[in-house]
This record gives C-alpha cells, structure tokens and sequence, in this order.
C-alpha cells in the first residue's frame, strides 16, 4: 500500500491539483513556471524514478522544439529585433522568449496532469463527483480507465489475432491493412460491450438515484484539514499578489519581470512550498515507516 | 536502424512531403512585393517636365502651370532654400501636387547649382532660363530616377489615450515622435510601403505587417510595437502624403519626388488625426 500524499482526502488532492495547475495555466511568470517545472520533475523523479521523468521528457521534448521554433514565424512582436524573416516580417528575442515560456508551461501541465492520473483513481472521481453529477463523475472515470484499458486489450486482441493469421506486420500490404480493420473492428465492439455493461450494472445497482449515499473509504483528518488550509492560504496570496501587480511579467513588446518588494518573494516562497507539498509528505511518510520498519 | 526505416519508410515519405508543403506554403504566401517592376513609364515623362520647367525652386501649385505656359518662370523669393520647398509642398489638390512635386524632382541633388540659378532668375528672366538648361544638361540620369521623400512616424495620440497598456507606454518615445521627418531615397514607382520599410530597417524600427488577401497589399499591424487596437477597438496606424489621407493601403499609393509622407497612429479611426471617418 502506497503511503503519502496519495491517502489524503481526494477533497484536498483535488484543490491541490486545481490550485498548483491553473497557476501554472494562467500566471505565465518565468519564476512561477521554473518552480512549478522543477518541482513536478523532483515529484515525477521521487515517485517513477528516472524511466518516468525520461519517458515524459521524450513525449514533451519534440512539442517543446516545435513551440519554440513556430513561435517566432508567427509572432514577429518585441523590441530586440534579431534577424528578418524571408517574408519581411522581424524576428524578435522576446517571441523566442514565449515560445520557451509556452513549451515549459506546456511540459509543466502534463507532468502535473500525470500525477493527477497516478493519484487520481475513478473511485475517488466517483467519491468527490458522484452526489453532485453523477452522470459526469461516470463518465470522466470511465474515459480515463478507458485509455489504459484500450492499451492492454489492443495487447490482447493483437496476440490473439496474429494466432488465428490476421497478423498486421506481415504479408501482402492488402492483406495487412485487412488484419488492421479487423483488430479495430473488435476493439471497438469490444469497448462498446463493455461501456453498456457498465451502465447497466450501474443502473441496477442504483447509482445516480437521489438520497443515495455512496460509500467511501476516506475520511477528512486533521492532516487534511491542515493542508487544506495551507493551499487556501497560498491561493488567497497567489490571486492578492496578481492583482496587487506583485506578479507582474511581461514577453511583448519587452521582456520584463516586476519585483514589489517582499510580497513577491512571500509568493514566490508559498508558491514553492505550495507545489512541493505533496513531495515533502511522501518523503516525510517514507522515513517513518523505513524508522518504524527498522526499529522492529 | 535500417530495419525501422524499411517498416516506416511510408510514414517517413510522408511526414517529409507534408513538412516540404508546409514549408512551401510558408515562404512562397504573403509576400508583398515591391513595385518597382514598371518603373519605365514614369522616367521619360519626368525628365521632359524637369526640361520644360525651368526655375520652380518655389513650386506654389497654382503657379507652376502658369510658368510653364508661358516659358516665363515666375520671380522666385531669395530667402526659400531647396530643402524648404520640398517638405512645404501642401497643395490643394493632389494632381497639382504630383505635377509640383515631379517639377522639383532635380532640386535636392544639385542645390548649389539652382540656388545660383535663384538669384540669377531674381535678376534677369531670360538668363535663368538657359540657366536652368545648362543645370538639366549636368545632372546625369541615374540620378533623375532617384526621388526623395520625407517621411516621419508619430504616435502622440496613442500617447494621450488611457487604455494603452504601461509595457508599450515606456518603450514609446515620451513626445510620440517615434520618427522624426527623414529624407529617404527611393525608385520610381515606390509604394508608401516600401519607403516605411526600407526606413524602418535602417533605424532598426519594429514593423509588422500582413498580406492582404486577394490582392497581396501590405497592411501595417504594428509599427514600433505599437500595435493596431492597442488604443482601443477603433485604434491603428494611418497614413498621409502631403497631409491628405488617401483612403488606399499604403502598398497601393505610388509616391512622387519630395512627397511628405506622415505614418499617424489614431484612436480613433482617424477623427483624432485630421481625417474624419466618413462611412461609406
């Protein structure tokens, strides 16, 4: 059984996961985003080691370059003009300077997007969702377990083809394309099967009734309430600090960062240990039970 | 390696075409192209005015068809230098001012040969014509198809407006004078277009621009990062030669010798600028 952040109340991963991702979406700040990036990659690296962080990397890395690269044709805003485009138009610094801005926020949000898959499993969508919209909380969980479902059936489908010589890697190019349509079709037939049959085992249980309560295994704690507080507190001084002009930045038309003084270091400061929570409790949790572990 | 090209060898032709046709697509679209293709048709027609016309150091619009007429240039004031006729031409109309603008076409090149022709003509009518003849003969033709014109680049409107956002308010010259009136050199048949661009590269001023579609004509976006509805949604850059605003892109006006071109920022679809909008 995994320890840490993943046993808190799904409430809290919830609002952390809201709060530390549409910071990271909205506030476009280089120090904002260099946090959030490093912090997501020590937290990536802490719970999947280096095959996670590298796999992630080598999904981000092609996306990055291609932002970076684009950015410029397109926007020709800025004040430090570098060379001309063949169209007449500038080629800016600060449009290169976005351009990395956009790639690593985009990299930041899919590191954080993938941790809320780790930790967010559909029992907890269904716990948080399930009173409110039930017909939503449904299907967000079943999209989501759709995708790995989709790739461990293809597995299973593929092998049982190939056996039966509808194999896709070889023979005629008719013939494999034919192998191709048939693995897809039973794929789909198969998904389709299994979304009525969970529908309909949901009906009969009841689900979506009203005054139907739902069981869950989560209970608020006073850890809970501690970091919940903690992360209202960090959204009250981020959402302060970007209308009080403590978090001012800006790419066009010249790159910039405010600094106001202590209030944005403080934001700066809370937003560090905002997105490092989660990674101070998991190593915080590993320790005492590698101590209590020891000590027996 | 070879193996995993052999299989994807249809993916990898593919996301090569694909990469060639956007390429394409990228750098063969939306070039405006200077005119300066039918630059022929403006040179004889020029240099048989400049023949003509002998003195028009001070081309006043109304006497410049009168002095040709007659072949008696009018008596010219001392105290006008070459410089100050060509950036003081604000004529009536504008054909006069293209005929007034083409007579003076000789005059910042050889200055000190039609000042001494000034104060010749001050004296003796009929000395400063063959003056003049002889000033014609010297100057060569390659540099009768040079023009100038003055052009100069302002956004005090912008300036004056409270929606202009506090980053693009300090890169802004305080007094709105991104370019102060400036001599520029340019081929027979330029656009407005192409003088603003050659002289935004010179003094390495920001400009962007689009290709209109359909007929390939620039359209200014944002000069000096000063951007279109930056000022709000009736905000932009404008333009004028000699003062009028002619309603055309900019890549569409032909400019003439000692035109003065006024690049205005409003914010106001010009009413803040001197050219009302009058609807359609």
């Amino acid at each position: 059984m995994e320890t840490g952040f993943i046993q808190y109340h799904p409430f809290t991963q919830f609002l952390f996961f809201a709060s530390v991702i549409s910071v990271t979406m909205l506030i476009m700040h280089p120090v904002i985003l260099g946090i959030s990036f490093l912090t997501a990659a020590a937290w990536m690296l802490y719970g999947g080691g280096w095959r996670a962080l590298r796999d992630h990397l080598k999904l981000t890395l092609i996306t990055s370059v291609m932002i970076i690269l684009v950015n410029p044709l397109i926007s020709h805003n800025g004040v430090t003009i570098l060379t001309y485009l063949p169209d007449g138009n500038p080629f800016t610094l600060e449009s290169v300077y976005f351009g990395i801005g956009a790639a690593v926020m985009l990299s930041c949000t899919l590191k954080w997007f993938s941790s809320v898959n780790r930790i967010f499993t559909s029992d907890k969508i269904i716990c948080l969702f399930g009173g409110i919209a039930p017909k939503l909380a449904l299907l967000i969980s079943m999209t989501l377990s759709f995708i790995d479902q989709f790739r461990v059936r293809l597995r299973a489908v593929k092998a049982a083809q190939k056996n039966l010589g509808f194999d896709t890697g070889r023979g005629t190019l008719r013939h494999r394309i034919l192998s191709a349509v048939r693995i897809f079709s039973v794929m789909v037939q198969w998904s389709l099967e299994h979304s009525v049959d969970t529908a309909d085992a949901m009906k009969s249980k009841g689900y979506g009734l009203k005054r139907r309560t739902h069981y869950t295994l989560y209970r608020m704690l006073p850890r809970d309430y501690f970091l919940l507080f903690f992360i209202l507190l960090c959204d009250a001084v981020m959402i302060t600090a970007v209308y009080s002009g403590a978090l001012e930045y800006s790419y066009y038309p010249c790159f910039s960062i405010e600094m106001q003084g202590g209030y944005t270091i403080v934001a700066y400061l809370l937003f560090l240990l905002l997105c490092l929570a989660p990674l101070i409790i998991d190593v915080k949790e590993d320790r005492k039970w590698k101590s209590i572990r020891s000590s027996i | 390696m070879k193996k995993w090209l052999a299989e994807n060898k249809i993916r990898l032709l593919l996301g090569v075409m694909a990469a060639a046709v956007l390429t394409a697509a990228f750098f063969a679209g939306e070039n405006p192209q200077p005119q300066t293709k039918d630059t022929s048709i403006h040179l004889p027609e020029e240099s048989s005015v400049v023949v003509s016309e002998p003195v028009s150091v001070l081309p006043e619009s109304s006497a410049v068809p009168e002095s040709r007429e007659e072949k008696e240039p009018e008596s010219v004031l001392p105290e006008s230098s070459a410089e100050e006729a060509v950036s003081e031409t604000v004529p009536e109309s504008s054909e006069e001012n293209i005929e007034a603008a083409e007579s003076s076409v000789i005059l910042p090149e050889s200055s000190e040969i039609s000042e001494t022709a000034v104060s010749e003509a001050s004296t003796e009518t009929e000395s400063s014509t063959e003056e003049s003849m002889m000033t014609e003969s010297s100057v060569p033709e390659s540099v009768v198809s040079q023009n100038h014109c003055i052009i100069s680049i302002n956004c005090a409107a912008a300036l004056g407006n409270e929606k202009l956002r506090q980053n693009i308010r300090k890169i802004l010259p305080p007094d709105g004078n991104i370019l102060i009136g400036t001599e520029v050199a340019f081929d027979d048949g330029a656009s407005a277009f192409d003088v603003l661009q050659k002289i935004c590269r010179e003094k390495g001023i920001h400009l962007e621009y689009s290709a209109v579609p359909l007929t390939g004509g620039a359209y200014i976006e944002g000069i000096a990062n000063l951007y279109e509805f930056d000022c709000g949604s009736l905000s932009g850059w404008m333009f004028s030669v000699n003062g009028t605003f002619p309603n055309v892109g900019c890549s569409d006006i032909r400019l003439s010798d000692g035109d003065s071109i006024d690049f205005l920022y409003t914010c106001d679809m010009g009413n803040d600028i001197g050219n009302p909008y009058r609807g359609n």
